[in-house]
């Protein structure tokens, strides 16, 4: 019954205009950027590296497929809570002011397997449309500056391969997506609770405000509760790029992005299963 | 009354302070069309919405065919079609996307979407968006997936609400015809027409109270409220005034609204309208006297 649900949600989401918002501004976002960094490559070079020009000669440019792709997830992953929160700020609040709910629970099916419908697609849209941003960007920037090397900054200048860069970008992609999929499910769980797709937008993205503030301000209370914010992670991406890559880091990421979600989900699955359905 | 297919003991609900349903109970005869009449607020979509687990926290018992109902059964839903309160559907989606969702989660028994969209006159619209469709569209709509997993009681809220006069007719030509293929349908309405015209079977909520189940046979058999249609309204008026069995109630388009004093028999009516030319003479169910009786008990 879990895949005939499945399917359901689906079709309700696919059919849904809002659905194709996140792609269609990363499908056309992602080329003008590229198209901008091209075209500015040298001043762009000049900013980024003007300082290492008096240690370093650079015969062509630096600027290339990788770099921009790895420039444009670095500048855009911190919008994507934004767009993770498109459909599960509808997924249960927009059946709940449509009234559609008392269609769908009327049937024999069990409210837990409604609900756990609910969570795999938004399992699936979130972590689709963030491969998607990474790929496409990745793709779409090789595609018109083609590849190279790429040239990041940890601990001084990392210089890393062709061979050595699209694992990174997929071992960030992952990690990211998990941070996503954290702040998509704080959405639904919103969602549970409202009866419009708005409040949970705004309450989601508060709190992300609120987590990210908590991450950049070094006062010692933040610094210390930081770690066990998956807030602090969503940049988590850069340090695919760091040289050894940080396990101990990206399996802090892991933990906490999962108990988080697990809470999440499991106070939204009490509030969906309890809730009269009066509207 | 025939076989009980559901009985509702003690249904009670309140929200914080407010009782929206206290101590409800009454039984469904088999394939009959039951009406829950009731004013705006009396607490009739509160119950129609227990029934299918929409509202979870409730007391009291319910019983289908005589076996109690655990609050949490789900399987017992493929035996029920709910239409609650207006229609709602993905309006983006078509009619048939719309029955394909609940078809896909209904038993494997589930009707022909086909033969069912033709049974609700819906066919040729199938393919338009549900947004595209008109009120009463939306209702047919609504009696349409109720009856996609072919349930044997069908529990519909107000189904002739908000419908035209073309509408209701059909709606209630639909209604009459299910329960002709067999199923028990339970409706509710606060429309006395509504229960007059369709009903088998009533009971009267009132402050979230309930009276006790009457059948229309029974009630009209009770009646003493007679309706004469005459070409001559005058003469016919003046002759049941002077018999001083009869009190006119109202008189409208050719029509006399009568009550007799006492349990009367239509050969008495003829006998005294001997003369005149009647063209039709009927008992009336007399429900507004039912249900403000129900008000004063309340």
């Amino acid at each position: 019954m879990l895949a005939k649900l499945i399917h359901n949600e689906l079709i309700k989401v696919l059919y849904k205009r809002r659905t194709y918002i996140s792609f269609l501004l990363i499908t056309v976002l992602i080329p003008v950027i590229v198209y901008a960094i091209d075209y500015g490559a040298v001043s762009l070079q000049n900013k980024i590296y003007g300082q290492m020009q008096d240690s370093f000669i650079f015969i062509g440019t630096i600027i290339n497929g990788n770099l921009a792709a790895y420039l444009i997830i670095a500048i855009l992953i911190t919008h994507m809570p934004f767009l993770s929160t498109i459909i599960p700020s509808e997924i249960i609040s927009g059946e709940y002011s449509k009234g559609t709910f008392r269609l769908y629970l009327t049937r024999s099916i069990t409210r837990r397997a409604v609900f756990f419908s609910k969570v795999m697609v938004v399992f699936i849209y979130t972590t689709i449309m963030m491969f998607y941003f990474f790929f496409y960007s990745l793709f779409i920037a090789n595609l018109m500056l083609g590849p190279g090397e790429l040239i990041v900054f940890h601990k001084g200048v990392l210089l890393l391969s062709e061979d050595d860069v699209v694992w990174r970008f997929f071992l960030g992609c992952i990690f990211s997506n998990l941070v996503m999929l954290t702040i998509a499910y704080l959405c639904l769980l919103f969602s549970s609770f409202s009866k419009n797709s708005v409040t949970p937008i705004i309450s989601t993205i508060s709190i992300v405000f609120v987590g990210t503030a908590i991450s950049f301000i070094p006062i010692d209370i933040f610094e210390l509760i930081d770690p066990y914010l998956f807030t602090g992670y969503i940049d988590i991406f850069l340090l695919a790029f760091y040289y050894p890559v940080p396990q101990e880091v990206f399996i802090q990421c892991l933990l906490v992005c999962l108990i988080w979600t697990f809470l999440f989900i499991l106070v939204g699955y009490l509030n969906f299963s309890k809730r009269d359905i009066v509207e | 009354m025939s076989n009980k297919i559901l009985s509702f003991k003690n249904i009670s609900k309140s929200y914080s302070n407010i009782i929206a349903l206290e101590k409800i109970s009454f039984d469904i005869p088999e394939n009959s069309i039951f009406g829950i009449l009731g004013a705006n607020g009396s607490g009739k979509s509160t119950f129609m919405k227990i029934l299918p687990g929409l509202i979870q926290d409730w007391s009291g018992e319910i019983f289908h065919n005589g076996k109690f109902v655990e609050k949490n059964n789900i399987k017992l839903r493929d035996k029920f079609g709910y239409l609650i309160e207006a229609p709602t559907f993905y309006e983006y989606l078509s009619a048939r996307k719309n029955l394909e969702i609940l078809s896909r989660i209904s038993p494997t028994h589930s009707l022909d979407i086909d033969y069912i969209l033709e049974l609700v006159n819906l066919k040729s619209r199938s393919e338009d968006k549900v947004s595209a469709y008109s009120y009463g569209m939306k209702q047919r709509l609504g009696i349409a997936q109720c009856l996609i997993h072919n349930p044997e009681i069908l529990v519909l809220d107000e189904p002739n609400n908000g419908l035209d006069p073309n509408g209701i007719q059909d709606m209630i030509k639909l209604i009459k015809n299910l329960r002709t293929e067999g199923k028990t349908i339970c409706l509710s309405t606060h429309n006395l027409r509504d229960v007059e015209e369709l009903c088998t079977h009533f009971t009267v909520f009132q402050h979230g109270k309930n009276s006790k189940t009457c059948s229309m046979e029974q009630q009209i058999k009770n009646s003493k409220t007679w309706i004469v249609n005459t070409q001559d309204t005058d003469s016919a008026l003046e002759k049941l005034k002077n018999s001083d069995i009869f009190e006119i109630i109202s008189v409208f388009n050719k029509n006399i609204l009568i009550e007799s004093m006492e349990m009367q028999s239509l050969n008495v009516i003829h006998e005294i309208l001997s003369d005149i030319e009647i063209y039709k003479i009927s008992k009336e169910s007399n429900l507004i006297g039912y249900f403000d009786a129900s008000k004063a008990n309340s």
